[in-house]
């Protein structure tokens, strides 16, 4: 419950940051890296649910051509954790993941949803295409390495409880 | 959350999302309040620790030249659009009757004179004026004023008249209370003897809109006063004063300031203060307007009425 409330509260004040001060943070580079970060630290339907509640509410304050980097994050970050719980299965045919790659994944969702988000913008053209990406980036990469290291350190330390089937 | 972000998306299209961005905009409130509250101070902090830029006189020159040509436009697209808005409400109530315009009879022109002195004829001048009359036959009295107040290089040589107004821009200085034969001096809208028919402009989210007229006075002090005004009418800090006619005749609305004051008095009125839209210290040149009759017209008459008097302009000004 502590952890829900808390993503909870990150995600609010993540919204109310963007939307208030849009002079001087881009739109998507504070929800999206927060977003994939509760989607792979809770690895469960409420993460998704409020993930997913999130970056909707974002496109409705804002709104682009449509919500396709919702769909994009969503769908992939459900494939990548249905993916990996099935891999936490032991079996002693497959081989597991290994400990190196564990950032792979938030990752590739986030840029793949930035780039998604900056090209949908009304403001983003083809000259300014890749300085959108370049400035959403600069904050939303930080936000999410800062985020996957808690989510580790929390491992490691054994703070957070991890759901297995 | 596909199937919800795809109907969102639908109900955006169609319009009905309206409730929903005001409920997380609602939502959201407490946050931004929070934000705003520690950002006040930082912007503060900021400001006082900015140092000013370093702006070279003619950069400054220039930027105060560029402020005044902006507020010259934008009393011009105040009055413009009072006027546009007054056009439209008689246009829809005459929708049905057709007219047909033809040119101006009266225009008005603009004489520009440049500011000799700001304490009437000097001594010095009076002299030279009076050796350069005697040459051309002229009596004293013809070639000097008496008074204080702005000294204008024209005079009945440039068919200025006593109570023509005199503007800066469109915002009006006062009016020419004494003229001779090369000088012209004007009277400021804030002495005490200035009257003029005025106008407010109120300014509503709608956009600009005529209100009540009244007669600005000069109360011998920095600002001037209006009169005449019913407490029933609506009057408030703010709004832009107007000329509601010249000398009697409709023309060009000029601008005569911004009321600072508002209450009502005892009498049923309300008490106006106008601030006036000039400073006598900065005036190096003025306009006095003047109305002239279209000769195109004048002259059409006379040739196909025989005997038909042509219409001269007074000596105030108007139009006989």
């Amino acid at each position: 419950m502590k952890t829900k409330v808390a993503w909870m509260l990150t995600l609010w004040m993540a919204l109310v940051l963007e939307h208030s001060r849009s002079d001087w943070i881009p739109s998507g580079s504070l929800m999206l890296p927060l977003s994939v970060g509760c989607l792979f630290w809770t690895r469960n339907g409420f993460g998704c649910l409020l993930a997913g509640l999130a970056l909707t509410a974002l496109w409705v304050l804002r709104p682009s051509f449509a919500p396709l980097d919702v769909v994009i994050v969503l769908v992939m970050a459900a494939m990548y954790i249905t993916r990996g719980r099935m891999q936490d299965r032991w079996s002693p045919a497959e081989s597991r993941p290994t400990q190196q790659t564990w950032w792979r994944h938030p990752v590739s969702v986030m840029l793949l949803g930035i780039v998604a988000h900056a090209l949908l913008q009304p403001e983003t053209n083809s000259a300014n295409a890749i300085s959108e990406i370049a400035h959403r980036l600069l904050i939303a990469v930080p936000c999410l390495i800062a985020c996957l290291l808690v989510a580790r350190t929390a491992d490691e330390f054994g703070w957070r409880r991890r759901t297995t089937i | 959350m596909l199937v919800l972000a795809v109907g969102v998306c639908l109900a955006d299209k169609a319009g009905s999302l309206t409730s929903v961005r005001m409920t997380l905009h609602n939502l959201l409130s407490p946050g931004r309040l929070v934000l705003t509250a520690f950002s006040a101070p930082l912007a503060n902090q900021t400001k006082t620790t900015s140092t000013p830029p370093n702006l070279s006189e003619d950069e400054v020159a220039n930027l105060q030249n560029a402020l005044l040509q902006n507020e010259l436009q934008r009393r011009q697209l105040l009055i413009e659009n009072a006027r546009l808005h007054n056009q439209v409400r008689s246009m829809k109530r005459l929708a049905t009757v057709e007219s047909v315009t033809d040119q101006q009879l009266v225009d008005f022109v603009g004489v520009r004179a440049k500011v000799l002195s700001r304490s009437g004829l000097p001594n010095a001048l009076t002299e030279a004026f009076i050796d350069a009359g005697k040459a051309q036959g002229l009596q004293r009295s013809q070639l000097v004023v008496d008074g204080t107040g702005l000294l204008l290089d024209k005079g009945l040589d440039s068919r200025l008249a006593q109570g023509q107004k005199v503007a800066h821009g469109t915002a009006v200085v006062g009016r020419i209370a004494e003229v001779s034969q090369w000088v012209g001096l004007v009277q400021p809208l804030t002495h005490v003897g200035f009257s003029a028919a005025v106008q407010i402009v109120k300014l509503a989210p709608q956009g600009a809109a005529y209100g009540a007229k009244g007669m600005l006075e000069g109360t011998g002090e920095s600002n001037c006063r209006i009169s005449g005004i019913p407490y029933t009418e609506a009057v408030a800090v703010g709004d832009e004063v107007f000329s509601a006619d010249i000398d009697g005749v409709q023309g060009p609305r000029l601008y005569y300031g911004k009321v600072v004051h508002a209450e009502f008095s005892s009498g049923g009125q309300w008490d106006i203060r106008v601030e006036p839209a000039f400073r006598s210290e900065d005036l190096t040149e003025v306009t006095v307007v003047q109305q002239q009759l279209n000769r195109f017209r004048t002259s059409a008459s006379t040739n196909g009425v025989p005997g038909t008097e042509v219409p001269r302009q007074s000596a105030n000004g108007g139009v006989r």
